[in-house]
């Protein structure tokens, strides 16, 4: 049974679009999906080995020239020691989850205060999902949902929308966010050749920077020593 | 996928001659010494192993399961220690109170240790770093600690070119960046010449060049061509902060620790976390460590490993923390009063250049150039202050870089997509960074925190660090020089990357510093603490002074030398080969 139904993974849509838009802004399209990687990483330990670290050395992306690509690697995961497990297992579902480990001291702190990241998404979610349902049939800003979410979720959640976005399309979030980008992703075996490692990128830019003098040269003068050379 | 093994090498040894405490730079190029020698040597790694074939004579089955991943190496902290359940805590002075950090300067807890995941410069350090006890006399230096080492560049110098004839060192040809600090750059030509520039690396050394400045491709312990049953690199971009997932990085792990494994004479035990020195009861001899087993045990059944020798080289803060664990009192080889002390990092001055064209970063090994014109001279009033290499270029990931707009910029919705297509901190962005030394201070040290326990139940580390107006004022010095050379590399908008509110630059030194005196340092030349006959340090810990360049080659060498000396002390060159060429 998957953890999030129909309307919480529209709700996480929704709010994960208020930072990265869900839909690619040229073609349209869906690229990622926040709520499949959260299914993925909050479920982690419903499979052994969890499903934290994803296998390597390769991802099958990449073939060399007249070969043929190298098995998928990233679909496994790695392992975990003992103390990632009970790393994971806390920083995932909190000190609950720790209770049938053998040899394990949990500070004050951790025992009594820490939340795990699934409790503070869930917690969140309940939060957006009741302003919602309060405000139905009226439209509710994403402002509004996010404020509702609270201030924990508010913390960890830009973070998750990245990794969703732009992590290996293994860990189930990324559905084309990479080529938006102009990002090729993992390279190997293949790698770079000299001339493409050392020359100037060929061709014409694909989006120019600048568009975003303002927003650069704000960055730039707002941290200490900040110049504009040209 | 075939997984890594727990143990590796020979499980069969019953008796050992030599523990060692970390497999990273230091323990592993001990460890290959001694088991070369016929010494039976246990190697006790805290963390797991995620290289395949080790212990294995067959080239062709050395493998790994490191990967281009970002969310794996840099998001979720693979080889790294988790703060959650292993903090640390700090506090910039004494008298502060101190408090958990998520990331004060950890290592990675992994068998080949640190450089598994750096992207492996490997310069020397120059000649007169060795000799800077005089700085503490000026003028505003009364303060701080720096002292001579007990050896010299002549000492060491058999061991760093053995060394990198061992990992084959890429970097510049005999005579190219002629007036760099004598020591820091091989003269007689490296095993290897340099891999692909950068395009981002090309440019500042192009314009290094223009203003004066003697730049030259960094030398690193990655191969450029295949050697000694390798891969050459295949520049994939993911180098810095990611272990190798083809081999080509020279790592302690497939180059001295499989030289180890590969005798016969060595096993690893990884996963298994040394927490306990057992001692005489005249404190001057060890005669037992107490480890954690891969899946834990109450503490009364910690295990106990016996050997004639031990050997501390699990990192700066963890070696301390080791022997301060062993005897709360803090008496265990501390005539001194000065274990844990000394803690140095390098102080980073970072500028970040934002180009009109793209740099394309992901391509390569995170940096290629670098240059030495701001080490200084400590001989020359007016080459002064005396700061460090910089390095040219960085590569980050598009997780990070999303994280930077949303987190620190607050950008998001279609914006955030802009800024995330023209990438401007990731395939405009050239960085410039400069390691400067680090003034020695005895206030900056290392303890155990009297509250914060692990989950293991143990006290952890208290680091109390705060910089002197020595590293203070090279960075500032030299900052706009590097601002200017960012500009003149063609950087459309330069800024200065903020200091972490903790350091984290990866470069961690001092807390057992070796030296002649026992009232002044707690280990002899030789590595041996100066208090018990069988306890040695081979890691990091052992510097007196930071220099202002990458330590890792320094610290195999150094390690190499410290087993020579323990077979040799009349002529610890004896252990490796001095005639030229590669090493086999």
């Amino acid at each position: 049974m998957p953890l999030f139904d129909t309307n919480a993974q529209k709700m996480l849509a929704r709010l994960a679009d208020s930072y990265l838009p869900i839909r690619s802004p040229d073609s349209g399209k869906i690229v990622y999906d926040v709520s499949a990687y959260l299914e993925s990483f909050f479920s982690a330990f419903n499979q052994d080995p969890p499903r934290i670290f994803a296998g390597g050395p390769f991802s099958g992306r990449n073939a060399p020239p007249g070969g043929s690509a190298p098995p998928n690697d990233f679909q496994q995961s790695l392992p975990l020691s003992r103390y990632q497990r009970l790393a994971w297992k806390l920083r995932l579902h909190g000190p609950e989850d720790l209770a049938d480990e053998p040899f394990v001291v949990l500070s004050d702190e951790l025992k009594n205060n820490y939340v795990g990241l699934a409790e503070t998404v869930f917690e969140g979610l309940n939060g957006a999902e009741r302003l919602a349902n309060d405000r139905f049939p009226r439209p509710v800003d994403a402002d509004d949902l996010l404020r509702a979410a609270g201030s924990d979720f508010m913390a960890v959640f830009p973070d998750l929308v990245a990794e969703a976005a732009f992590s290996a399309p293994e860990y189930m979030g990324n559905l084309g966010t990479w080529p938006e980008i102009f990002y090729p992703g993992d390279s190997l075996p293949v790698g770079y050749s000299e001339p493409a490692i050392s020359q100037a990128g060929p061709g014409e830019e694909p989006y120019p920077i600048h568009e975003l003098a303002d927003i650069l040269l704000w960055f730039s003068t707002i941290v200490q020593h900040g110049r504009k050379f040209k | 996928m075939n997984l890594p093994q727990a143990n590796l090498g020979n499980t069969t040894i019953e008796k050992f001659d030599v523990i060692i405490i970390g497999s990273g730079a230091g323990g592993s190029s001990l460890a290959a010494v001694l088991a070369k020698a016929g010494k039976k040597v246990l190697i006790l790694e805290a963390g797991p192993n995620y290289l395949l074939g080790l212990d294995n004579p067959d080239d062709g089955q050395l493998g790994s399961v490191f990967s281009n991943d970002e969310l794996k190496l840099v998001r979720r902290r693979l080889v790294m220690p988790d703060p959650l359940i292993e903090p640390r805590t700090f506090r910039a002075k004494p008298g502060d109170s101190p408090h958990i950090e998520d990331d004060v300067n950890y290592l990675p807890k992994t068998v080949g240790g640190g450089a598994v995941h750096a992207d492996f410069k490997t310069p020397r350090f120059a000649r007169f770093d060795f000799q800077l006890g005089k700085l503490a006399q000026e003028p505003g230096l009364g303060d701080t600690n720096f002292a001579d080492w007990p050896i010299t560049y002549d000492d060491l110098e058999p061991f760093y070119d053995y060394m990198e004839r061992l990992i084959g060192v890429q970097g510049p040809a005999p005579g190219f960046a002629e007036g760099t600090p004598p020591g820091i750059l091989r003269t007689n030509g490296y095993p290897q010449a340099p891999g692909p520039t950068m395009y981002g690396s090309g440019r500042a050394f192009e314009a290094a060049q223009r203003k004066g400045y003697k730049a030259f491709p960094f030398p690193a312990g990655i191969l450029s061509a295949d050697y000694q049953g390798r891969p050459g690199c295949r520049n994939c971009g993911f180098c810095g902060n990611y272990g190798c997932a083809i081999n080509a990085k020279s790592s302690p792990a497939v180059t001295t620790l499989r030289q180890a494994l590969l005798t016969g004479n060595c096993l690893l035990k990884s996963q298994t976390r040394a927490v306990r020195l057992e001692f005489n009861g005249a404190k001057n001899a060890i005669t037992g460590v107490y480890v954690i087993p891969p899946e834990g045990c109450a503490p009364q059944n910690y295990p106990v490993y016996r050997a004639d020798a031990y050997v501390l080289a699990a990192s700066p803060i963890e070696s301390a923390r080791l022997l301060l664990l062993s005897d709360p009192s803090g008496q265990l080889g501390n005539r001194s009063g000065q274990v844990g002390q000394n803690l140095m990092f390098h102080y980073q001055t970072v500028v970040a250049g934002v180009f009109e064209e793209r740099l394309h970063p992901y391509r390569g090994r995170s940096v290629t150039h670098g240059m030495a014109d701001f080490r200084g001279d400590p001989d020359d009033r007016h080459n002064r202050p005396l700061g460090g290499l910089v390095e040219f270029g960085v590569s980050i990931e598009p997780i990070t870089e999303a994280t930077i707009y949303m987190e620190r910029m607050r950008i998001r919705g279609t914006e955030l997509w802009k800024l995330l297509k023209a990438s401007p901190l990731r395939d405009r962005l050239l960085t410039l960074t400069m390691h400067g030394e680090d003034a020695p201070q005895r206030t900056n040290c290392v303890q155990l925190d009297d509250k914060v326990r692990d989950i293991d139940g143990l006290p952890v580390p208290r680091v109390t660090y705060g910089n002197h107006l020595f590293e203070l004022a090279a960075g500032r010095f030299y900052l706009d020089k590097l601002m200017d050379l960012l500009g003149e590399s063609g950087a459309n908008y330069g800024f200065v990357a903020p200091p972490p509110p903790t350091p984290n630059t990866r470069h961690v030194m001092g807390t057992l510093r070796f030296g002649a005196d026992p009232t002044q340092s707690v280990c002899r030349a030789d590595g041996r603490l100066h208090d018990i006959g069988n306890l040695y340090v081979a890691d990091g810990s052992l510097f007196p002074t930071s220099s202002g360049c990458n330590p890792t080659l320094t610290i195999m060498a150094l390690a190499t030398r410290i087993g020579g000396q323990m077979l040799f002390p009349d002529d610890p060159t004896r252990v490796i080969d001095l005639s030229p060429g590669p090493i086999t």
